[in-house]
């Protein structure tokens, strides 16, 4: 359906700090997530306290509260969006929802993350087999049917959905790979990428050891440190903004039938696919644009096999093609039919659990990337692949 | 190929708790909807088809397929440094509606897991909980019920 929205708002500032592998950095992450905010909200040539709104993951560990009163912001609006990866566009969109209905002025969204500091996401959760001999753990719930089976990170209960990809379309760890040396040689342009001077070529994918088969260390995004923040405001305000206006075109976001942490229940859909099929008929139709009107687009990488599922989902390619359209060479800068991840994403730029792509697409809507795709006019963002509630958005150059 | 220990193991709560009692009398049981008759091998609080909220458990033989699958090569954390690899497996049983789980496949042959693979129950004691672990169908073995 046509969203009521569509280019009603816009992001008129983006803010970053440092990005450092894992461990990199010296400060906290609330004074990275206040640091990021500071510089977007200068960057839109708005004063802190022109903010009066906030939104944010579930998961941040500085809360909206705390971010508040260390800024000594005045809000009259605030959000979190259920999650992390998944949570990339929603933020941006419950901002856009805030700002058009006059609920709040000025809305910024951030994301601050330390996995030096604080838990990785590559290892299991809640303290468990810290060392032999600890107490017996438990898992309850949902758990209780992944945990005493050794399901436990992120790549290895993903590796699941791929493997039956595999399976079905004869998708391969090549392929996998082509979308990790894609990032890596975006990131080569990105002097802000954590991975900037260290390439990738496939055969050192192919060489790289076997986290959860078939997901080998470059399938999978890194654990890093920073903190990005986006400024959201209405079309009018944007006009007196310094950088030009980004429009909000369209937003979407949304979980399907039978989706969630029960895995083991899942459909068959949604076993080979990033579960992201309704989000993105739903965000192409708000935009009132097609998928081959996407100049360059920014898909959340957590794992290469997911990235590949969702270039399937939003009808970049058919269904099952998503290894054989990266394989290609349709996702690469420059030549690419529509190049992907532009500042190296999350497997080379950084991982910011995804809000950085937002800021990528931005930087493309301006002109001021340093993968620039030309006269690019709409970037597609997508968020964390396979995680309910999924989002989507869709960016447009601003007239 | 074993299946990891030293793992959290299961906690049963009001919804789960006859699927983790049948398992400690060695019985794999699936929620089967009295309502629409849709079997879901994670029990629910509701059925996932018609949201009906009665239930009987019926009792699987046990037969079924490799979905999918993942063979776990990085330790999650260090208990579990000298135990992988080891396989991760989504069954598909045969019966109960094709009600799908995630288990391990362990013992002779493991390491050769593939979608499609015929495998079948047989149980496993952790630190006093039984767990329903799966292994290869072999042609011309006899069927144990606890894994080997
Ligand atoms: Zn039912």
């Amino acid at each position: 359906m046509a969203w009521a929205l569509r280019d009603r708002t816009a992001i008129v500032g983006i803010g970053e700090t440092e990005y450092t592998k894992r461990g990199g950095t010296s400060h906290s992450e609330m004074a990275l997530a206040c640091e990021a905010i500071r510089r977007a909200v200068a960057d839109a040539g708005l004063s802190l306290d022109d903010v009066d709104g906030l939104c944010a993951y579930n998961s941040d560990r500085c809360t909206i509260v705390e971010v508040a009163q260390a800024l000594n912001l005045q809000l009259r609006f605030t959000n979190l969006y259920p999650g992390g990866g998944n949570a990339t566009t929603g933020v941006v969109q419950n901002a856009a929802i805030a700002v058009a209905t006059g609920t709040a002025r000025v809305v910024v969204c951030y994301r601050a993350i330390c996995q030096g500091q604080h838990l990785r996401y590559g290892q299991a959760r809640s303290g468990f087999g810290a060392h032999s001999g600890a107490a017996q753990a438990y898992a309850s719930s949902s758990q209780a049917f992944t945990a005493p089976f050794g399901l436990m990170t992120p790549a290895s209960i993903y590796a699941l959905e791929t493997r039956r990809h595999m399976h079905l379309y004869g998708t391969t760890s090549q392929q996998m790979g082509l979308v990790a040396v894609c990032c890596y040689a975006n990131a080569q342009l990105n002097p802000r990428a954590v991975m900037h001077g260290r390439p990738l070529t496939l055969e050192q994918h192919q060489a790289s050891r076997m986290i959860s088969d078939p997901y080998r260390l470059f399938d999978c995004c890194q654990e890093s440190d920073g903190a990005c923040a986006v400024v959201v405001t209405s079309r009018e305000q944007a006009r007196d903004t310094p950088a030009p206006a980004v429009l909000i075109a369209g937003a979407a976001q949304g979980m399907c039938h039978g989706d969630g942490i029960f895995r083991a229940g899942r459909s068959e859909e949604l076993w080979t696919s990033a579960g992201m099929v309704d989000v993105a008929r739903e965000v192409y139709a708000a935009a009132g644009i097609s998928p081959d009107e996407i100049d360059v687009m920014q898909i959340y990488e957590n794992f290469t096999g997911q990235v590949i599922m969702a270039l399937e989902d939003f009808g970049l390619c058919k269904r099952g093609e998503g290894g054989r359209y990266v394989e290609s060479g349709a996702i690469n800068w420059p030549h690419g039919r529509t190049p992907m991840n532009t500042s190296g994403g999350n497997l080379a730029e950084a991982y910011i659990h995804g809000l950085s792509l937002v800021v990528e697409g931005v930087r493309q809507m301006r002109g001021q990337s340093t993968a620039q795709v030309r006269d690019a006019a709409h970037c597609l963002v997508v968020s964390g692949p396979g995680a309910p509630p999924s989002s989507a958005l869709i960016l447009r150059r601003g007239q | 190929m074993r299946a990891p220990t030293q793992v959290p193991l299961p906690q049963a709560d009001d919804v789960t708790a006859p699927f983790w009692n049948g398992c400690a009398e060695r019985r794999l049981l699936v929620q089967h909807c009295l309502t629409c008759g849709a079997f879901q091998s994670v029990p629910q609080r509701y059925c996932r088809k018609c949201r009906g909220s009665e239930f009987d458990w019926q009792e699987s033989e046990g037969q079924g397929r490799v979905h999918t699958y993942t063979v776990v090569h990085h330790p999650a954390a260090p208990a579990l440094r000298d135990q992988v690899p080891y396989v991760v497996v989504v069954v598909k049983l045969d019966d109960c509606g094709g009600a799908m789980l995630i288990s391990n496949l362990v013992g002779d042959g493991a390491a050769d897991v593939a979608v499609d693979r015929a495998i079948r129950l047989c149980w496993d004691n952790d630190a006093g909980a039984w767990l329903p672990r799966f292994e290869l169908v072999m042609t011309g073995t006899d069927h144990e019920s606890e894994c080997r």
